[in-house]
């Protein structure tokens, strides 16, 4: 590379609670490039974008930014050297217009003092148009698709004076064409000298967009260089790690079952819910564990949801047990034994509640009858929650108290209490160490042993070759590929993923 | 798994004492205390009557209130859904085929007519609730703005009802809030308390020990968790409006019996005395904490206070003070001490803020 870099990061380490995310991390950016960064979940990306971009401060390490050495202790420190986040999820505040997201806290004034809102509309008008968005800014933002706020979060990075622009997946949720529309801003910023890193799990978008790439794995540099010195084959490997694997214990490749011949638990049919999943059609046998891969947004976390009735679903049917399942209804899903174990725990986990009522909540008739009693309600909470083996296992205690992986074994203790035909779950072990982990699926296991179908959604690999018999893979709201009876690695999951 | 051997190493330290939770029953004890040594005679067997005969209207408020507040809702209505129920009462009992106009031909009425002019109203104010709890969880709205609608609705229909005339209610309401059983020496047992002491064990045992009762605390402690395991969570807000309105009604109706009759300017305070009654127990506003015992002591906190300071004589306790005299002749006819009752709600409002203040402050250093 012939310029001087722009921004240079060395030895950056960062520890979470000790466990190291980052280990001596290097990354430069050379002014004008579009800089790709890839690697699988928990690779650091995320990490390194945050320390970047003043999230972070408690870093080990030296940046430099146009030679001069920087401290990033807060996202504003960072916003004045000019770096500026755009991020996946969180695009503005959807209420407002465009033109004041596009000025949040910095609009223009009259000299009376009250916000010019000619001069702000002129300039969001003008602004936008540079990026090709042509847009009514006096409309609310979320009236506009996607791609148009993510548009107007850049507008507004540049706005505040950013050199430097970081891309968090800013294509996972976007169809090709929208995702085109963005290339064709970030390369137009490119000539205009913008420095951007993107970050994505698609790596043909890196190959169509990135001058640069660099790869981690495992809070580390794998490698860095010209994009052209890559193939979508080489980054991959890279990303995945076969080596390293070897001697780390988890899966990366498994070898699927034949199919099973029991009978289909559940079936749907042409399930679709617009721009979120479509026309999903699968079947789960008894004791079966089907898997779901997909990155964020892919879909796949959203059907299992719908499965459950907690999310919507415009077209379609469910069957289990050959009689249909009605959709958006939580209450009848449950009674059929249709139960949903969710990522986020506090969703499911009532934390200002005792754990016992948290246990007891969903069959409260069954185990308690009429008349509700303290003792009676710990005599049930308490040997199921020794079997799900929660520490401690009291019931007068408050669930919050809990760690993660404990009160995502209080919901499978709450449902341990009825019965289970299909147990669906959604990163069940997002957040946990690995000794929680290995708990929770345990239990998992134990279901499927008892006949239970099994569908389980998650955007890591591992987990799925490590427990699903068989393993659909999800692109953009669509099933894609479904592997079942052949070997299989990390590898070829990611490959038709993505 | 290896969970069964370390549980006994992992058992809870012994507990330490939990200033948010008892700090309600403390406020109460210094309010009491308080108005002890600045009251005469204020530990006294009347000064309890007196309390428990103030505190009944409220206490049947606060009690539908709580489920309200429980599953993290609100109900503005109250106080005019309580004042509607009683102005339909009092216009019903003047009805020509009931007791007739000012209540006239009030014995002769059958006690089949009594009931439904008492039954009517409550009827109606569930009917109220009901309407208020379908259209907040179909309207996505807060509770809030419905209720604060369904506020001005009822207030509208109190006045033409009543077109601003004041009513008779039925003999029965008078007895109930007027009467009281001679128990001890002048320790009189107010019937309207029996009945609030009624309301109140019945909403105890259905909060704690029933099925509903647990789906309020769960709704309101985390609907999403509670509408994932299957509760129906819409309507279990909807019966909780519906019970608030119910008790709203019946509290309305004990107020008028005891002022015997109805007219416009009652029960203008009564919604939020209640919410100041259930907060200052230590209910949380943001649902699923909460209970009809800490109701108890909310109500009995504000009306000990009320009544206490109704019963504070400044001029006596200036003068009972150990400071010269040229002070006490200057406080005496200082206005502060000449136009105290006008001072009243200025000092109930200052405590109420100090204890909420202080409550919420040990909650959050809880937490």
């Amino acid at each position: 590379m012939s310029s001087p870099a722009l921004l240079t990061a060395e030895q950056i380490t960062v520890r979470f609670g000790g466990v190291p995310a980052l280990e001596n991390v290097h990354f430069d950016l050379a002014p004008g490039e579009v800089h790709g960064l890839v690697g699988c979940n928990g690779a650091g990306k995320s990490t390194l974008m945050k320390v970047l971009a003043g999230a972070v401060p408690h870093y080990e390490g030296a940046i430099q930014l146009d030679g001069q050495p920087v401290k990033l202790s807060s996202p504003r420190v960072a916003l004045s050297h000019g770096i500026a986040m755009v991020y996946q999820e969180m695009s503005g505040i959807g209420q407002l217009s465009v033109a004041e997201n596009l000025f949040l806290g910095r609009q223009p004034l009259t000299r009376w003092g009250t916000v010019d809102w000619k001069t702000m509309r002129q300039r969001a008008t003008e602004e936008l148009a540079q990026l090709d968005v042509h847009v009514d800014v006096r409309r609310p933002l979320r009236e506009n698709p996607l791609v148009v706020r993510q548009l107007v979060e850049i507008a507004r990075g540049l706005n505040s004076g950013a050199k430097i622009l970081i891309l968090d997946e800013p294509t996972s949720a976007l169809s090709p064409p929208e995702a085109q529309r963005l290339f064709s801003v970030m390369r137009r910023l490119r000539d205009r000298g913008v420095a951007q890193i993107f970050i994505t799990h698609f790596l043909e978008d890196v190959l169509a967009i990135c001058d640069r790439v660099t790869v981690l794995r495992d809070g580390q540099n794998v490698s860095a260089g010209a994009t052209a010195s890559f193939t979508r084959k080489s980054m991959l490997d890279q990303m995945v790690g076969r080596q390293a694997d070897a001697a780390g214990q988890e899966t990366v490749e498994a070898m699927l079952p034949p199919a099973s011949e029991k009978p289909v638990r559940l079936a749907t049919k042409k399930l679709t819910h617009a721009a979120v999943f479509e026309d999903v059609s699968l079947t789960v046998r008894a004791g079966e564990c089907l898997g779901l891969y997909g990155f964020v947004g892919a879909g796949h976390q959203e059907l299992v949801q719908a499965l459950a009735g907690a999310a919507p679903v415009d077209s379609g049917t469910i069957v289990v047990d050959e009689r249909p399942l009605p959709t958006e209804n939580v209450t009848t899903a449950v009674s059929r034994g249709v139960v949903f174990v969710a990522a986020d725990r506090g969703r499911t986990v009532t934390r200002r509640a005792p754990i016992a009522h948290n246990v007891t909540l969903a069959h409260l008739k069954r185990t308690m009858g009429n008349w509700l009693t303290r003792p009676r309600e710990d005599a049930v909470a308490r040997p199921v929650l020794e079997r799900v083996g929660c520490r401690p296992p009291d019931p007068r205690k408050l669930a919050g108290l809990l760690s993660g992986g404990n009160q995502q074994k209080v919901v499978f203790a709450k449902w341990l209490l009825g019965p289970i035909k299909v147990l669906l779950l959604e990163e069940p072990t997002r957040g946990m160490d690995v000794h929680a982990k290995s708990e929770v699926m345990q239990l998992v296991k134990e279901q499927q042993a008892a006949g239970v179908a099994v569908i389980l959604a998650s955007t890591e690999p591992e987990l799925l070759l490590a427990y699903a018999d068989r393993i659909i893979t999800f692109r953009r709201g669509r099933m894609h590929k479904e592997f079942a009876g052949e070997k299989v690695t990390k590898h070829d999951l990611m490959h038709a993923a993505e | 798994m290896a969970a069964a051997e370390p549980t006994a190493k992992l058992a809870s330290p012994p507990r330490r004492v939990d200033w948010g939770d008892l700090a309600p029953t403390i406020s109460l004890a210094l309010i009491v205390i308080t108005f002890g040594a600045i009251v005469d005679g204020f530990f006294s067997l009347g000064t309890l009557s007196l309390i428990l005969q103030q505190g009944a209207v409220l206490a049947i408020a606060a009690t539908g209130l709580t489920f309200v507040l429980l599953c993290a809702e609100i109900d503005l209505s109250v106080g005019m859904v309580a004042l509607m129920s009683a102005c339909l009462c009092g216009v019903l009992w003047e009805q020509p085929w009931a007791a007739g106009p000012k209540g006239a031909s009030g014995a002769t009425v059958s006690i089949g007519t009594t009931i439904m002019v008492i039954a009517i109203p409550l009827m109606v104010a569930i009917i109220t609730g009901w309407l208020s709890g379908k259209l907040t969880v179909s309207s996505g709205l807060p509770s809030f703005i419905i209720t604060l609608a369904m506020m001005n609705i009822t207030l509208g229909l109190a006045r033409f009802l009543t077109r601003s005339e004041k009513f008779a209610v039925p003999t029965v309401l008078t007895r109930l809030g007027n009467d009281a059983w001679k128990l001890l020496g002048d320790f009189r047992l107010p019937r309207s308390a029996v009945l609030a002491a009624f309301v109140m064990v019945i909403a105890h045992l259905v909060l704690q020990h029933t099925r509903f009762g647990r789906y309020v605390y769960m709704t309101g402690g985390n609907r999403d968790a509670a509408r994932l395991a299957g509760v129906r969570t819409d309507r279990i807000v909807v019966a909780c409006l519906s019970l608030c309105g119910l008790t709203a009604a019946l509290a309305g109706l004990v107020n008028a019996g005891r002022l015997n009759s109805v007219s416009l300017d009652q029960n203008a305070e009564l919604l939020l005395d209640a919410v100041a009654c259930v907060v200052l127990g230590g209910t949380s506003l943001f649902g699923g904490e909460g209970s009809i015992g800490r109701t108890v002591i909310g109500v009995l906190t504000f009306t000990t206070l009320k009544v206490g300071l109704n019963l504070t004589n400044v001029e006596r306790l200036v003068k009972s003070w150990p400071i010269p005299t040229e002070w006490k002749t200057a406080w005496l006819k200082a206005s502060w001490v000449t136009q105290f009752d006008l001072l009243r709600p200025f000092l109930l409002g200052v405590v109420l803020l100090l204890a909420l203040v202080i409550h919420g402050r040990l909650v959050k250093r809880r937490d």
